[in-house]
């Protein structure tokens, strides 16, 4: 058995290979970026749909354009993608059984790790939440499934499909193996959590996570990861200097990793990373991620960042001091809170244009 | 042609305004083209183009104008004809996104950023004719929404510019691949085994079904999810989980088969082990010299 899992990555690493077409060899009449936006997005009469259908099977060209535009659409946003009746139908027929199946399955993890989460695991200094665990196991990931590559972007095929024993193969990617990420000393007690987590899919995320986060800073990240209990809201209050931290939104959509002298990397949920701009080289401090979309970074001397796309943009924003900011707490790209070092708290309810000393 | 396509509207502009005016007027309305001070002439010029350009029978061109997407094809048409109103509506709506899709397309920050800019000029216009700046958003015919239709322009660039610098030849004119493959001396045979499995694999994949190819390629080369290879092949994910295993299997029991004839089982692993390792090496060097 085990040797026909050898032979089967090998087997789909051959495949991937030969199927990877750099020449992107066209077919004659390739249709128009309007006739493939309207392709992608199903505005065409079915036969120019099936016509478009015969084209792709023989033409790269336009196969990698449509791959490039779904990636676009699956970018972690919810908001780029468009809305599309046959959705609608797929969530009655199939994603309102999966959701509930989901929903219980969701109270069952947290249920158990309720029970079974040992007091000792609340390596966080300041308020450990029950997620605190789950986040410190980022680390520990890597180490203890390197084998398995999360497919990049995406998901593997169904486990349904794994199940029938034949394609059992099919569940590993096809792509090559992520590079085993540095493994700090995660307290082994974690691993518990790690498994609840994974059962809801969280796994390859994290590894990723982890992966980007390790070069990024020596420091001890699982003491760091652990303490950021709190999803959507970072504190630099118990955090040794110039080392990486996180910042999710709660929807877990969107993840940056904030580093030193001002670096910023983007994971998506698709699995996808971006290493951002922030225009600043000071120590950043703190983050609040209210959406995918919107965050906020405060740190040295005052610094204010925010995003209202994602991260492709940070804007400065006026800043009601030139402190150090250490905390940060927002509801929208609108209203946020902040707090200095010095204990001063700030509001603003109109995107940083005013400031109230609270 | 269509013999009596001389004779539509289609090539008369004023005609067509004339006999579509009903359906360009519930388009203006749907479009709320009132917002943007849009005149009829400037969206009646862009729908004929539309119409023109997916050669929509004259008895259709009613229901073809009803079935745009209003507000985004108002929109263009109002940045096409220079509105300002339009262009800052644009810019906080459209602009973050077409930046976002550049990074996701190009799956690097800067070359996104580039491709982003360059397109966004693009889009405001650089060429001026007449006076007049001519924007590309007179390519945009309303059929799918202006942000699909943004991403579609980006991914044709960005392929474009993969495929141009795959066609890049070194200067001493001597491909790479021409190469005679060397053996190597601390495994012999290396070279044979991964030249049979390539050899086998080619003809198996040569008897495959187009659309199986396709789906293939989706999931081993551009790594889409099964969700976004069943949105673009008109089936469900499960379907798709199914082919593909099943295309897979095939491919493998063809292969295995193939070697068989000449390689014992061990060898055969071999085959594949040193294939693997192999091509995955050819396929790293493609990738980087396409870039």
């Amino acid at each position: 058995m085990e040797a026909l899992h050898k032979d089967s990555d090998a087997f789909d690493s051959i495949l991937k290979s030969k199927l990877t077409d750099t020449s992107f060899d066209m077919a004659p009449d390739c249709p128009d970026a309007s006739e493939l936006a309207a392709f992608y997005d199903g505005a065409l009469a079915p036969l120019e749909r099936a016509r478009m259908q015969g084209h792709l099977d023989s033409c790269a060209r336009c196969q990698a354009m449509l791959a490039a535009m779904a990636r676009a659409d699956d970018d972690g946003d919810p908001e780029l993608a468009p809305k599309r009746a046959f959705e609608w139908r797929r969530l009655l027929g199939f994603g309102l059984p999966a959701a509930a199946v989901a929903a219980i399955a969701i109270m069952v993890v947290v249920r158990t790790r309720s029970i079974s989460q040992p007091p000792t695991n609340q390596l966080a200094m300041n308020s450990a939440t029950a997620e605190a665990p789950a986040l410190s196991a980022i680390s520990a990931a890597p180490a203890a499934g390197g084998a398995e590559a999360p497919r990049p972007q995406g998901e593997p095929l169904a486990s349904a499909e794994s199940a029938k024993g034949g394609s059992a193969a099919f569940g590993n990617s096809p792509a090559p193996p992520a590079p085993p990420a540095a493994a700090p000393p995660a307290n082994a007690s974690a691993s518990g959590s790690s498994m609840s987590t994974a059962a809801i899919g969280g796994v390859s995320r994290r590894r990723e996570l982890a992966a980007a986060t390790a070069p990024m800073a020596a420091a001890p990240s699982a003491l760091i990861l652990a303490e950021e209990a709190t999803p959507s809201m970072q504190d630099s209050a118990h955090r040794p200097p110039n080392t990486t931290f996180t910042v999710e939104s709660p929807d877990h959509l969107a993840t940056w990793v904030i580093g030193p002298g001002g670096s910023i990397v983007k994971h998506t949920h698709r699995g996808r990373t971006f290493t951002q701009t922030s225009g600043v080289n000071v120590e950043l401090l703190a983050a609040s991620a209210p959406s995918p979309r919107t965050c906020w970074i405060v740190g040295r001397k005052g610094t204010l960042l925010r995003t209202r796309d994602g991260g492709g943009y940070w804007e400065n924003v006026m800043s009601p001091t030139s402190e150090d900011i250490v905390h940060v707490r927002a509801a929208d790209a609108h209203n946020a809170v902040i707090r200095t070092a010095d204990g001063k708290s700030y509001a603003t309810t109109d995107g940083g244009a005013t400031w109230h000393l609270q | 042609m269509n013999p009596t396509r001389a004779e539509t509207t289609r090539d008369h502009p004023a005609a067509f305004r004339r006999a579509h005016a009903r359906a360009i007027a519930r388009l203006a309305k749907r479009g709320a083209a009132a917002r943007w001070k849009l005149d009829d002439h400037a969206l009646a010029v862009a729908v004929e183009r539309g119409v023109r350009s997916a050669e929509v029978a004259e008895q259709d061109v009613d229901a073809f104008i009803d079935s745009l997407r209003a507000d985004d094809l108002v929109l263009a048409a109002a940045c096409s004809a220079g509105i300002g109103a339009a262009w800052t509506h644009l810019i906080e709506t459209l602009r973050p996104r077409l930046y976002s899709a550049a990074r996701a397309i190009a799956s690097d920050e800067t070359r996104g950023r580039e491709l982003a800019d360059s397109l966004w000029a693009e889009l405001y216009g650089l060429e001026v004719r007449e006076g007049r700046r001519r924007s590309l958003l007179t390519y945009y015919h309303g059929r799918s929404s202006l942000l699909t239709w943004i991403r579609a322009v980006l991914a044709q660039r960005h392929v474009d510019s993969l495929r141009e610098a795959s066609r890049r030849v070194p200067l001493d004119g001597t491909p790479e691949a021409a190469a005679p493959a060397e053996d190597d001396p601390v495994e012999p045979g290396r070279a044979r085994y991964v030249e049979m499995v390539g050899r086998a694999l080619d003809a198996a994949l040569a008897e495959l079904d187009p659309r199986e190819r396709t789906r293939l390629a989706y999931y081993y080369w551009h790594q889409l999810s099964l969700k976004q290879i069943g949105r673009l092949m008109d089936e469900h994910e499960s379907s798709v989980s199914r082919k593909l295993a099943s295309t897979r299997d095939d491919l493998k029991t063809k292969v295995d088969r193939a070697l068989g004839e000449h390689l014992s089982r061990d060898e055969i692993e071999m085959c594949y082990h040193f294939a693997a390792g192999d091509l995955r090496l050819d396929l790293a060097r493609a990738l980087t010299e396409a870039r």
